[in-house]
């Protein structure tokens, strides 16, 4: 069928267009619905995924997965400088139309297939290459202060060559409070468990899943059911230790860029989003003048900024950096 | 079945909910509790160890009280089940048994007709104190019209449970033999379809439903007096006047009603020392469990416009607080309308608003009771002493307080300042209709003027949560009046009344019109539009000429300011709206205030430098925030709109917990920290 779409492109501004809308409903994770629409902009068709909320009951909780995704779309822009510098590791929001009563988000195409299809297929020399792709998935988002919360096989995808996170459908931003996911125990952290989950949303949340799903992918889909497989099929060497450290508690553990520098040892390769973190972290002070004018003297509170830290690695500033763990 | 028999089942958490399943029982041979499972499971999955349950079908009935645990996931840890014949275990008799232990009831095998269980002279006594009559009287009416399906707001300590047992005596006192089953606290949905007869069921999050026609809460009203008074002489009263042999409901009332017509002329009411009326300390003489959620009380909505009026509705029922002497700040108290220094509150002569639109004075006798007393003065106002015709008015304008209003120590009085548009009602409707959630924090509330309340949450909260409707703008009358007005007490400290004030964004903007109560509100919500950052000259008035006001005041550092960025669902996937839109609303917490306070600080600096921040310089304690009434846009520009989403507050109570705690309505060091 074929209808207009009225949108916000990712980076501002609005946009009208012509599309061509696919009748055939793909997943698109929970209480959400996705299909393949053709933006026609004069010189051809442009394929894009459309992400709408489902019908029904879940529709309400659906409106509230959208805007997770426009969240972590617009965020990771932001992080990456534009489209230009956008990382192929992460899904690419396009636009959004986030105010009407039929919400909806368009995604580049996704690149490659779940985990959980592709595993069973992939290379054990391919292992370190898929590392290092999902954890500078990671340090983008950590980079744009956002926490995914649903690595998973079903979330991650692999194309033979090159790792693709997609879903952002359950991210957060950093340094509010975490808040309880349900879900395959596997890859859910701890800390988000019901009943176990408690703190703030940190950069090292996603570690714990993407560690596993290195495992995974080693083993062609297998989960963790011991700290002692990682010895089996030499990821302890290959992280230099580390991966013990990542199914420990958020408070002692590494970040993606921890394991890329100090496990992996390639910190050639460790990516520089902006620090969107220091715009909040300028607001913040510039508030605590004011308030300093107002009551001079008045303390600050220890940790203050902590939140909008986002780069603070809790293993690296607890000495366990370059120690190889 | 013979005799009361037990039932245990036990929780277990499973994937997608909980499973539940047969402990064990006392039936023998042990086949026979089987029958009641599927008919109590929806009960047992919709109850908490905060409440119990009753379920009667007429013939049998059953009696559930849950087990805490601290198992994650799960409500319950076990439910111990009474269960036999209706005509042996009743509503009101399984509320008299002890509490179960772990092992399940005491044994209670088989109870003769008319035995009393353990704890009847408890429960009756907490039947008839003050909260449990406030909570009995609506219900009482629901039940004489004859509806089937009652929800109400839960109340802490006990009250359910006191109210159920007080409203099951008295429908057997008056004949109506109607089954009644309850629910004491509903944790999650009841699926009740088959419920015979009455089902009243307590809910936190419930608002309080419509009230029944006003004929039927007055002799609610009445009945449920008389049985605090003296049970017995209710019972007597019903008999003499064959209200028990009622053929039918109709006649059941108008029996009812000749009782209650004839006794007033006798003037007969007999007054029990055991009737709880505030002395003024404000307790009761009877221990008062503690009430967190308003009362449903009914009142008739009406627009007043002479003589002036801070509440008009007429009140028929309510919290059976008597106005009595001043609280613990002494009597002198300054009239929010026209700032006249009030010497001696209790002095005031009490005066009630009739259905004719006017203030008639309540003559008490000189030998009334305190019974009586309390009856005539429930719901009264009184009449603000000056004679000084208020500014730009005619002259000797009567208006008139509701007669709680100083009870409690100096009220503190905030206001919602900003822009016309900026989303001010939606905030306070928003807020008043979340307001019950604060008793998480310990924090109680309870309405000053039910009627008023009632006209509020009719007139603003449920076409706004329950039909998602856009709120009209606060009309620019030349006057300010609150909106609402509540009874807060925070911990074990206080109770001090609250008002709500709603102004008029023109009212603001124009120097001219009249702004009385910035003279004397200790509290102002600067609410600002997202959209009127950038483009905010009018908000530069409206901000400067309340400043203005508060500037010149002499006890300036008693005003304290909330900077609320409203309707934040515009800007919901920006910082700080993103960041602090669904952090939890109630934690009292001064260092997760002062974050919040600094991100918006510094984002309004961002966009309107020196601007909308100004509140915050001049007002010795100041917060910021981010709030959503509706936690999404409206569709369509006016007000004929609706919100497509659904309306789900979003941040809407952490600028007024902030507003308790920088107005020292909330105690202790945290709250102290607050604000600066």
């Amino acid at each position: 069928m074929a209808g207009g779409l009225q949108f916000r492109p990712v980076a501002g501004g609005h946009e009208e267009f012509t599309a061509r809308i696919d009748d055939v409903e793909l997943p698109a994770g929970e209480y959400l619905t996705a299909r393949t629409v053709w933006l026609e902009d004069g010189t051809g068709e442009h394929e894009l995924r459309q992400h709408r909320p489902v019908a029904g009951d879940g529709r309400r909780e659906g409106y509230l997965r959208l805007d997770n995704e426009i969240f972590a779309g617009r965020r990771l822009h932001e992080a990456a400088g534009g489209r230009a510098g956008y990382p192929p590791e992460l899904a690419c929001l396009h636009g959004d139309e986030g105010t009407s009563a039929d919400p909806y988000t368009l995604f580049e195409p996704y690149r490659g297939r779940p985990l959980s299809e592709a595993a069973e297929g992939v290379f054990a020399e391919e292992t370190e290459s898929f590392a290092v792709g999902l954890l500078t998935a990671l340090c983008w988002l950590a980079g744009a202060g956002v926490a995914h919360r649903a690595i998973s096989p079903d979330t991650v995808l692999w194309d033979g060559y090159r790792v693709q996170v997609t879903d952002f459908s359950h991210s957060l931003p950093f340094g509010t409070a975490r808040t309880p996911r349900t879900g395959a125990r596997n890859w859910v952290a701890p800390e988000y468990r019901p009943g176990t989950c408690s703190g703030a949303v940190g950069p090292a949340d996603d570690v714990w899943a993407a560690a596993r799903l290195v495992f995974y992918f080693r083993t062609g889909g297998q989960d963790i059911e011991d700290r002692a497989d990682l010895d089996k099929y030499n990821l302890a060497q290959l992280f230099n230790g580390l991966l013990p450290h990542v199914i420990g508690p958020p408070e002692a553990r590494p970040t993606a860029s921890d394991l890329i520098e100090y496990g992996l040892r390639r910190p050639s390769l460790v990516p520089s989003p902006k620090d969107l973190g220091m715009q909040l972290r300028g607001r913040r002070a510039s508030f605590l003048n004011a308030r300093e004018v107002k009551y001079p003297g008045a303390g600050i509170p220890d940790g203050f900024m902590d939140d909008v830290t986002w780069r603070h690695s809790l293993w690296e500033a607890g000495g366990a950096g370059g120690d190889g763990g | 079945m013979s005799g009361i028999e037990q039932i245990s089942y036990q929780a277990r958490a499973v994937a997608g909910g909980i499973e539940i399943s047969q402990n064990a029982t006392s039936f023998r041979p042990p086949q026979l509790a089987y029958h009641w499972r599927p008919r109590l499971d929806p009960w047992l999955r919709a109850g908490s160890p905060r409440g119990c349950a009753y379920l009667d079908s007429g013939a049998e009935a059953a009696f559930i009280r849950w087990q805490p645990t601290s198992l994650p996931r799960l409500e319950w840890r076990s439910a111990i089940v009474l269960a036999g014949q209706s005509s042996q275990l009743s509503g009101s008799y399984a509320l008299e048994l002890q509490e179960p232990d772990g092992a399940g009831f005491p044994a209670v095998g088989t109870v003769a007709p008319g035995e009393h269980g353990p704890r009847h002279a408890e429960i009756q006594a907490r039947a008839r104190s003050s909260p449990a009559i406030a909570q009995l009287i609506p219900l009482l009416a629901h039940a004489l019209v004859g509806e089937r399906r009652v929800t109400v707001p839960w109340a802490a300590g006990g009250i359910p449970e006191a109210a159920m047992w007080g409203l099951i005596s008295i429908l057997r006192m008056l004949g109506d033999t109607t089954p009644v089953s309850y629910l004491t606290y509903a944790a999650g949905p009841l699926r009740d379809g088959d419920t015979t007869g009455l089902l009243v069921t307590f809910r936190a999050d419930a608002v309080a439903p419509l009230p029944p026609e006003a004929g039927f809460l007055a002799v609610a009203t009445g009945i449920a007096g008389k049985f605090a008074a003296d049970p017995a002489a209710l019972q007597r009263a019903a008999m003499e006047h064959g209200v028990p042999g009622a053929a039918d409901r109709g006649t059941r009332i108008s029996r009812l009603l000749a009782m209650q017509a004839e006794e007033q002329s006798r003037g007969t009411e007999q007054a029990s020392p055991r009737y709880p009326v505030r002395d003024g300390a404000g307790s009761t003489g009877i221990t008062e469990p503690t009430v967190t959620t308003v009362p449903t009380v009914t009142a008739v909505p009406t627009v007043v416009t002479e003589p002036t009026v801070i509440a008009a509705p007429t009140v028929i029922s309510g919290p059976v607080a008597a106005p009595g002497p001043s609280g613990p700040a002494g009597s002198g108290v300054m009239c929010p309308v026209c700032l006249h220094q009030i010497p001696d509150w209790d002095a005031l002569t009490y005066w009630t608003y009739t259905s004719d639109g006017d203030f008639e004075e309540i003559r008490i006798p000189a030998d009334a009771n305190a019974v009586q007393r309390a009856r005539h003065v429930h719901g009264a106002y009184v009449r603000c002493p000056s004679t000084e015709p208020s500014e730009g008015a005619a002259p000797a304008v009567h208006h008139y307080l509701p007669a709680n209003y100083a009870r409690f120590g100096p009220p503190v009085l905030l206001g919602f300042v900003g822009l016309t548009q900026s989303g001010k009602s939606h905030l306070l409707a928003s807020m008043i209709g979340e307001i019950g959630k604060l008793g998480e924090q310990r924090i109680e509330v309870h309405p000053l003027d039910p009627g008023l309340h009632h006209q509020f949450v009719e007139g603003s909260v449920r076409p706004l949560f329950a039909r998602g409707e856009v709120l009209p703008g606060t009309p620019s009358e030349d006057t300010t009046t609150f909106a609402d007005a509540f009874i807060v007490r925070h911990g074990g400290g206080a109770e001090r009344v609250v008002a709500l004030f709603d102004v008029a964004g023109g009212v603001l903007a124009d120097v001219r019109k009249k702004r009385e109560f910035l003279w004397v509100a200790n509290g102002l919500f600067f609410v600002i539009d997202p959209d009127h950052i950038k483009s905010s000259k009018a908000g530069d008035d409206t901000f400067t000429n309340v400043l203005a006001y508060v500037r010149e005041r002499p006890d300036r550092d008693r005003v304290s300011a909330a900077i609320v960025v409203n309707k934040a669902d515009k800007v919901r996937f920006d910082e700080p709206a993103v960041r602090w839109l669904r952090s939890p609303d109630l934690t009292v917490d001064p260092e997760a205030f002062l974050r919040e306070s600094a991100d918006v600080y510094g984002y309004l600096e961002r966009l309107a430098p020196g601007v909308l921040t100004e509140p915050y310089r001049v007002c010795r304690k100041a917060t910021l925030h981010v709030s959503s009434p509706t936690g999404g846009a409206q569709e369509g520009e006016d007000t004929s709109g609706t919100y497509p989403r659904g309306v789900t507050p979003l941040g809407v109570l952490r600028p007024l917990v902030a507003m308790l705690a920088m107005t020292g309505v909330l105690t202790g060091q945290e709250a102290a920290r607050i604000g600066v």
